[in-house]
């Protein structure tokens, strides 16, 4: 009698033991095993899954030939031009300078006597610069044009400036030093900065240290463009061919 | 011998529920998650975010709308952010809609108490609603006088689509 007590209790001991082994796995394997952040190795990241139109109909070939244009160490391509049910969607990619969001601000789209204002766009893919090499970002920015029918080449599409944005994760000045940790100038120039954040939520910034072989007007210009956070262009297109 | 497999039993529980905490410290970001976040700041908490789906472009043709929104290992929530990139002040207001049958009635809302400066870097954002898989759409007025913002519509001109 005692013995079996003692076999049923090692049973209930072990049963016990092997649930709470079983919920304890359970427990670590449900927790979050990653993070991503911004200052992290350089990753090809699928922003979103762009979505095409339904109707959207190839009527030709889309251009060979890439159209880019530098300016103040941004280059922007544009990768394709299409004709979609809500008008004109125009994909590009575009240098980003460092780890920052940097956003594009498109400018208007013109052809034959219409002026269109930009309705929308949507990134697609991000490289993200690491101080070491820039980074690249992907977007497609739409138009919306009631009568497709008037769509005539060539289109005149500009952008006119890139932002960042501060991100909520960030107090404005751990967002400054994000991005001067990620921005290859800011690196090559050896940049070390103070700031101070103001009480219109807007930053004071100021240069402490820099590399001996820039000069301290030139690092000063650095740090103030990357503490701007915009880059102003502009970068303007003539598109002739247009896939529809 | 006879204790062997509880040994092994205890070891393999001690084992997993200490690393389940120290995934948990070390990975979670933000100062909270999901239902947690409902109604609370997403910068005072410090979630990390991305944009969601379209930056809707409002009818001035530069000020911005989007969508933001922070994943399961994070915060786990999305809110609305908006910019006022017109060239002059304005008022602003940030409007956060959240799927309910077939229709997006507000969910989270918040407009700026003063005419804020053109700005790419200042923008105003709703608090947070929870859970990053809510289907969303976000909205925006940007616009001068009279006064302060109390309602946004759903229109195509000034929300996104669904994210």
């Amino acid at each position: 009698m005692h013995t079996k007590n003692n076999r049923v209790r090692n049973i209930l001991v072990v049963s016990l033991l092997v649930l709470a082994t079983g919920i304890s796995a359970g427990f670590y394997l449900s927790q979050p095993q990653t993070i991503a952040l911004a200052n992290s190795e350089p990753a090809q990241q699928s922003l979103s899954a762009p979505e095409k139109p339904a109707d959207a109909v190839m009527l030709q070939d889309a251009s060979k030939d890439v159209l880019s244009k530098t300016q103040n160490d941004i280059t922007v391509e544009i990768t394709s031009t299409k004709i979609i049910s809500t008008g004109v969607e125009i994909g590009i990619c575009y240098t980003t300078l460092d780890g920052g969001e940097w956003y594009p601000m498109p400018g208007h789209l013109f052809y034959g006597t219409y002026e269109i204002y930009p309705d929308e766009y949507e990134f697609t893919t991000e490289t993200l610069a690491d101080g070491k090499n820039t980074g690249t970002r992907c977007a497609l920015v739409r138009y919306r044009i009631e009568d497709l029918s008037t769509i005539t080449a060539p289109l005149e599409f500009s952008i006119l400036r890139f932002y960042a944005p501060g991100r909520e994760m960030y107090t404005p000045c751990q967002e400054l030093q994000q991005r001067l940790d990620t921005n290859p100038k800011a690196k090559a120039y050896g940049l070390k900065a103070k700031c101070a954040q103001t009480t219109d939520g807007s930053i004071s910034v100021s240069l402490i240290d820099h590399d001996k072989s820039v000069a301290k007007d030139k690092a000063i210009k650095a740090l103030d463009e990357i503490a701007k956070g915009e880059v102003v262009g502009l970068w303007e297109f003539t598109i002739t061919e247009i896939e529809k | 011998m006879k204790y062997r497999y509880v040994r092994i039993l205890v070891i393999l529980t001690l084992i997993f529920t200490w690393l389940g905490f120290r995934s948990s410290q070390t990975f979670a970001a933000g100062g909270c998650s999901g239902a947690a976040c409902e109604g609370l700041d997403p910068g005072t908490m410090g979630c990390p975010a991305t944009t969601a789906g379209t930056v809707k472009i409002l009818p001035d043709g530069a000020s911005t709308t989007m969508t933001r929104k922070s994943g399961t290992a994070d915060c786990n929530a999305k809110w609305t952010r908006a910019y006022n990139m017109s060239g002059t002040s304005q008022w602003v207001a940030a409007n956060l809609r959240c799927k309910s049958g077939i229709s997006y009635p507000s969910c989270q809302f918040r407009a700026s108490a003063a005419k804020i400066a053109s700005s790419s870097t200042v923008g105003i954002y709703t608090p947070m609603e929870a859970f990053a898989s809510t289907s969303t759409r976000s909205c925006a007025v940007v616009r001068g006088d009279p006064g302060p913002i109390t309602t946004v519509p759903l229109g195509t001109a000034n929300c996104t689509g669904v994210n």
